[in-house]
C-alpha cells in the first residue's frame, strides 16, 4: 500500500506545485540577501557583496531542479512537461510525425490484430467450466469401446459426439440442410455446459427404443425460431424424423463446430453389433474427476485397452488401441492452427521490428537535426539524463500515439484477417479484441517506445554543451554511420526472413496449382442432394429417385453428361474401408489394408474425364444382383500387381464375404486433396454405387456442360423440385470452386504471409531511404569537398550505395542463416518443396538487393547533383 | 563551492537534524551554524543545502514554516518533527557505531 500513499502525496504535491514553486523561489532569494547582508557587515562593498553571495549559491536553476528532485514531484512534473513538449514537437514536424505514426500504427495494428486471433485461437481457455480438466481421447472413437469406457471408468466421466453432418428438415415450404451433432447423453454434463432454456440430455436418452430429443443452438434459435421461448415443446422435423424441441443453448456454445444448428442424441444400440464396433468417426473426449491426474486417467485409459480389444465380435489387431492417451481438448482441437497461427505472429513481429527500427531511425534524425536545441538545453543545465528522459518521453508518446491508432487499425484488420482465413480455422469465431488484447497493445506500444527511444536517448545523455558543440556540425561522425549501417543491416535481415517465409509458402501454394487433380473441373457443375428418409428408404430407392434426376438433367441443353458420387474428388472427407486383397494375405492379428472408396455411378469418369488406362468402365449393368465390380487407380494396380495383370484379381470387405472384381484401372485422381490421402490410405478403389456398402445420406450430382452454366445453375434447385419434391439441394457450385476449395488454407496463409512480407519489404525501403538521404545530408560538404578536390560523380554515387549496400548485404546473409534455422517449424506447412527449397533462398536476396539499390537511387541522385562550391559556402 | 569529497550525503543530513534539534532556523541560518560548529572545517554548498532541505521535508522529518525574521523579511523556518527527532536518534546512534569502529581500526592497526 506503500505506493498508493506514493502516489497520494505525489499527487497532492504536482496540484500544490504552483504555491511550493513561489515558496522556493522566495526562500533562496532571502538565503542571498541574507548572505549579502552579512557580507556587507563584515566590510565588503555592496556591489561585490552580491556578486559573492549569488556565487555561494551556484547555478540557481540547478538548484531549484535539485530541491524538484529531492521533493520527488520532478520526476512527475518533467514527466508532464515532457509529454506536451513531445506532443507540440510532434504537431510542428507533422510530416515526421506522419510517417512515424503511421509506421507505429501499421506496426501495433498488425501485432495486436493477429495477437487477437493467437489468444481467441490458442491461448484463451476453451469455453467450458474448468476447461483444465477436459481431455481428448483417441484411438478409442467407435460407439462401443467409448460407451465400455463411459460404463466403466472410475477417474474420468467420458463423452463422446459425431462429427457434424447434414440432416434434411422438411415440413417447411422447401426441404433444407441443416446442420446437426449427434451426441452422447453426457455430452453436455461432461462440458459443464447449461441450457439456455429448458433441459440437455437426460440419462439413457441416446439408448434405443427413447424418445427423439433434440437441443438447439443460440444462432439457429434466434435465426428460425425468432428466438421465441415457447419453443421448447415443438417438435423440429430432420431426415422424416420429428424430435422434440428440449432445450436451447446460450450464445457462445458452438462445440464442436461454429456451424452447428442443433444436437440429438447418438444411439449406442449394442444390440446393433456391426454399428456398435464397426462404425468409427466417434470424438471421445473425458472430464477428469476432482483429485485425478492426467497420467492416472490415462493409464486407466490404457489399461482398459486389452480388455475391450477382446470384447470385439471379430478379432482386432494386437496394435489396435495401443497407442490411446488423454490429450488436453484444447490442444488437440487447434493442433492445426498452431503452426499456422505461430508463423503469423512471428511475421507481424517482424514487421513491428522493422517498425521500430524505422522510427528510431527517424528519431535519430530529428535529434540530429535538433542538436543545437539540446545543446541549449544542456547549457542552461540540464542534466544528461534528463535530456535522455526528454527522448525517450517523445519516443514514447509517439508509440503510445502510433499504438492508439494501431488498435484502431487492428479491428478492421481482424476483421479482413477471418475473412481471409480459411473457415476450418478451430475457435475463429471466438476471436474478439477485448481488456486483455488492449493491454497487451498498450504494453507493446510502451515497450516499442521504449526500444526505439532507446538510440536517442543514449545519444542524448553523451550531448555536449552548445559551445562544445559549435563545431562539431560539419565534421562527420564514424559513430554516425556505425548507428546507419547497424539500422540497415537489421532492417535487411528482418525482411530476408520475411520474404523467405513468404517465398516458402508462395512456391508451395505454386507447386500445389500446379498438381494435376486427374480430371477436368471445366465447364462442370455440382450440388448436393439429400433426398428425403421416404424416398431413399433403401440403397434400390436411392438409384432409382438418382435415375429420374439424371434423366431430367441431361434433357437440360447443353448437358453432356450427368453423373454422381457420394464425395467429390479433393474434398477431405473420410471414405474409406478396411479390405482383404488376393495375392496379398496378411496374418489376422496385423491390420488389413485401408482403401480409399468412391460410390460412382457409370458416366462418372466421362463427366469428370478421368482417364480409363485399362479394361472397362461400369455400366447399368453393373447393378444388385450382377456380379460385384471395382475399378481401381494407377497407383493402386502398381502397388498391388507390379508386374502382373490386376484385371480379375479380386478384393473384398473384411466386413462381408464377397468377393469384388477388379474390372478396369482409371488414372490417378486427388481424391482426398492435393497433398493426397492420410498415411494409412493403401489404395483407392471405385465401386458402383448400385453395389455400395452402404447406403449414402448426401449425393453429389456432377454435370458437365458444352457452354454456359449460370443458367443451368439458376434452374437446378427447379428441375430437381419437379422430380423429388423432397430432396434438400445445396451447394450448387462451379466443379472450378472445388479445386479453388482444396488449396484455400494454403493460399489464404500465403497470401496473409506475403502481404505482410510486402508491408514489410515497403517498411524497409523506406527505412533505407530514410537512411541514405540522411548520410546524404549530413556529408554534403564532404561530398562537396571530394568532387571539388576531383572525384568523379560515379565515385561519389558509389560512396553512397555502396556503404549501404554492404549493410544490406550483410543483413541479408544474416537474415539467410536465421532462416535456415527457423525454416523446420515451418515445414509442416510446405507441399511439394523443402524447408530449404534453393529457388525462394535465392530469390528473396535478389529482391531485397533490388528493392535496397532502388531505395538509395533518389538520395544518389541528389548526391551527385550536389554543387561543391554551393555545398563549401552553406555547410 | 564544491562539496569535500568524503562528505557523505547522510552525514549532511545527521548534522542538519541535529542543528534544527537545538532550535528552529531558516536555511541561511542554519548554513552559517554549521560553518562555524564545524570551524570552518564543513564547507557545505549552499546549492546542496536546500535540496537536502527539501528531502527531509519530504521524508517527514522537518517542517518548514513561514515567519518574520529579525530582518522583517517573510523567512522559512525548519524545526524538527517527532518523526525527525526518533532519526536523528536512529542517524546519530548509526554514525557512533560506525566511528567508533572506524576508530577501533585505526587505533589497533
Amino acid at each position: 500500500m506503500r505506493w498508493i500513499q506514493e502516489i497520494c502525496l505525489k499527487v497532492r504535491a504536482a496540484l500544490r506545485r504552483p504555491q511550493v514553486e513561489r515558496e522556493m523561489e522566495v526562500e533562496l532569494a532571502g538565503h542571498i540577501e541574507s548572505e549579502t547582508e552579512d557580507l556587507i557587515a563584515r566590510g565588503v562593498p555592496l556591489a561585490e557583496a552580491r556578486r559573492r553571495a549569488r556565487a555561494t549559491m551556484g547555478r540557481i536553476d540547478a538548484i531549484k531542479e535539485e530541491c524538484r528532485d529531492s521533493r520527488g514531484t520532478a520526476g512527475w512534473e518533467q514527466l508532464k512537461q515532457d509529454i506536451v513538449f513531445g506532443v507540440r514537437l510532434l504537431v510542428k514536424n507533422r510530416t515526421f510525425a506522419c510517417i512515424a505514426l503511421a509506421t507505429m500504427a501499421l506496426g501495433i495494428g498488425s501485432t495486436t490484430a493477429v495477437f487477437s486471433l493467437i489468444d481467441g485461437v490458442l491461448i484463451r481457455p476453451l469455453p467450458f467450466a474448468e476447461p483444465d480438466r477436459l481431455f481428448h481421447a483417441n484411438s478409442v472413437g467407435m460407439l462401443g469401446p467409448f460407451d465400455t469406457l463411459r460404463a466403466n471408468s472410475r477417474l474420468a466421466g467420458y463423452a463422446g459426439h459425431l462429427s457434424v453432418r447434414a440432416f434434411t428438415m422438411t415440413g417447411r415450404e422447401f426441404p433444407e440442410r441443416l446442420k446437426g451433432c449427434e451426441v452422447s447423453a453426457n455430452f453436455f454434463r461432461v462440458l459443464g455446459a447449461n441450457p439456455l432454456l429448458g433441459r440437455t440430455f437426460a440419462e439413457g436418452e441416446d439408448r434405443p427404443g427413447r424418445l427423439l430429443v433434440a437441443v438447439l443452438s443460440h444462432e439457429f434459435w434466434r435465426q428460425r425460431y425468432a428466438a421465441r421461448v415457447d419453443v421448447v415443446g415443438q417438435q423440429l422435423t430432420v431426415d422424416e424424423r420429428s424430435y422434440e424441441i428440449v432445450g436451447v443453448m446460450p450464445a457462445g456454445f458452438r462445440h464442436p463446430a461454429s456451424a452447428v444448428n442443433f444436437w440429438v442424441p447418438m444411439r449406442l444400440d449394442p444390440g446393433a453389433v456391426g454399428d456398435y464396433w464397426g462404425l468409427g468417426g466417434v470424438a471421445v473426449f473425458a472430464r477428469l474427476r476432482p483429485g485425478v491426474t492426467p497420467e492416472a486417467a490415462s493409464s486407466e485409459l490404457r489399461a482398459w485397452i486389452p480388455r475391450i480389444r477382446a470384447m470385439f465380435p471379430w478379432r482386432m489387431p494386437d496394435a489396435w488401441g495401443t497407442d490411446a492417451r488423454l490429450t488436453r481438448l484444447r490442444d488437440h482441437l487447434v493442433a492445426g492452427a498452431k503452426v499456422r497461427s505461430l508463423l503469423l505472429l512471428g511475421v507481424v513481429g517482424l514487421v513491428l521490428l522493422i517498425a521500430i527500427v524505422n522510427v528510431a531511425n527517424l528519431m535519430i534524425a530529428q535529434a540530429a537535426a535538433r542538436q543545437r536545441e539540446l545543446a541549449l538545453r544542456a547549457s542552461l543545465g540540464a542534466t544528461p539524463g534528463r535530456l535522455a528522459r526528454q527522448m525517450l518521453t517523445e519516443a514514447v508518446v509517439l508509440a503510445v500515439t502510433g499504438g492508439l491508432l494501431g488498435v484502431v487499425l487492428a479491428f478492421g484488420q481482424l476483421s479482413l484477417l477471418k475473412q481471409v482465413l480459411p473457415p476450418d480455422m478451430p475457435r475463429l469465431a471466438e476471436v474478439a479484441v477485448d481488456k486483455r488484447i488492449l493491454a497487451f497493445s498498450a504494453a507493446i506500444s510502451l515497450g516499442s517506445g521504449l526500444l526505439f527511444g532507446l538510440l536517442p536517448a543514449w545519444r542524448a545523455r553523451r550531448q555536449r554543451s552548445l559551445a562544445a558543440s559549435e563545431d562539431s556540425r560539419a565534421t562527420l561522425s564514424a559513430r554516425g554511420l556505425r548507428i546507419d549501417a547497424a539500422l540497415v543491416m537489421t532492417e535487411a535481415a528482418f525482411a530476408t526472413v520475411l520474404l523467405l517465409s513468404a517465398g516458402l509458402l508462395l512456391r508451395s501454394l505454386w507447386t500445389m496449382l500446379r498438381v494435376e487433380p486427374g480430371f477436368r473441373a471445366e465447364a462442370v457443375v455440382t450440388a448436393e442432394l439429400n433426398p428425403s428418409r421416404a424416398g431413399a428408404a433403401s440403397l434400390e430407392k436411392t438409384i432409382a429417385l438418382y435415375e429420374q434426376v439424371r434423366l431430367k438433367l441431361a434433357a437440360y441443353p447443353g448437358v453432356t453428361n450427368v453423373a454422381a458420387t457420394n464425395v467429390l474428388p479433393l474434398i477431405p472427407e473420410i471414405s474409406a474401408f478396411t479390405a482383404a486383397i488376393e495375392d496379398h494375405p496378411r496374418p489376422p492379428q496385423e491390420p488389413q489394408f485401408a482403401l480409399w472408396s468412391t460410390l460412382v455411378t457409370p458416366e462418372y469418369l466421362d463427366t469428370l474425364d478421368i482417364r480409363l488406362l485399362q479394361g472397362r468402365r461400369f455400366t447399368a449393368a453393373d447393378g444388385k444382383g450382377a456380379e460385384r465390380v471395382v475399378l481401381i487407380s494407377r497407383a493402386t494396380a502398381l502397388r498391388f500387381w507390379p508386374d502382373r495383370n490386376p484385371i480379375g484379381k479380386r478384393l473384398r470387405l473384411v466386413s462381408s464375404s464377397e468377393w469384388r472384381t477388379i474390372v478396369g484401372v482409371v488414372g490417378d485422381v486427388k481424391n482426398f486433396g492435393i497433398t493426397g490421402p492420410p498415411g494409412f490410405v493403401e489404395g483407392e478403389v471405385y465401386l458402383p454405387m448400385a453395389q455400395a456398402y452402404f447406403r449414402p445420406q448426401t449425393i453429389s450430382l456432377i454435370a458437365r456442360l458444352d457452354g454456359d452454366s449460370g443458367s443451368f445453375e439458376k434452374r437446378l434447385p427447379e428441375m430437381i423440385k419437379e422430380v423429388c419434391a423432397n430432396c434438400a439441394v445445396s451447394r450448387i457450385r462451379k466443379m472450378e470452386a472445388v479445386v479453388a476449395g482444396a488449396v484455400q488454407g494454403p493460399r489464404s496463409l500465403a497470401w496473409l504471409v506475403g502481404g505482410f512480407a510486402l508491408l514489410a519489404l515497403g517498411l524497409a525501403a523506406a527505412g533505407m531511404y530514410g537512411v541514405v538521404s540522411h548520410g546524404v545530408v549530413r556529408r554534403t560538404r564532404e561530398l562537396g569537398v571530394r568532387l571539388a578536390l576531383g572525384a568523379s560523380r560515379g565515385r561519389v554515387a558509389w560512396l553512397i550505395v555502396g556503404s549501404s549496400l554492404r549493410s544490406v548485404l550483410v543483413g541479408t546473409v544474416v537474415g539467410l542463416f536465421a532462416s535456415l534455422l527457423l525454416a523446420r517449424w515451418i515445414k509442416t506447412l510446405l507441399y511439394g518443396i523443402t524447408e530449404h527449397d534453393p529457388v525462394s533462398f535465392s530469390m528473396a536476396p535478389v529482391v531485397l538487393v533490388a528493392v535496397a539499390i532502388f531505395a538509395s537511387l533518389f538520395p544518389v541522385y541528389h548526391a551527385i547533383r550536389i554543387d561543391p562550391a554551393k555545398s563549401l559556402r552553406d555547410g | 563551492m564544491s562539496k569535500p569529497a568524503a562528505f557523505v550525503q547522510g552525514t549532511l543530513y545527521l548534522l542538519i537534524l541535529k542543528i534544527l534539534d537545538l532550535e528552529p532556523r531558516t536555511g541561511w541560518a542554519l548554513s552559517q551554524r554549521l560553518r562555524q560548529m564545524s570551524n570552518e572545517a564543513l564547507q557545505v554548498s549552499h546549492g546542496s543545502l536546500y535540496p537536502a532541505l527539501h528531502k527531509l521535508e519530504h521524508e517527514g522529518w522537518i517542517r518548514g514554516e513561514w515567519k518574520e525574521s529579525d530582518t522583517g523579511r517573510p523567512a522559512k523556518f525548519y524545526s524538527l518533527t517527532r518523526s525527525g527527532r526518533r532519526q536523528l536518534r536512529l542517524e546519530a546512534a548509526k554514525w557512533t557505531r560506525l566511528s567508533s569502529a572506524i576508530n577501533g581500526i585505526l587505533e589497533s592497526v
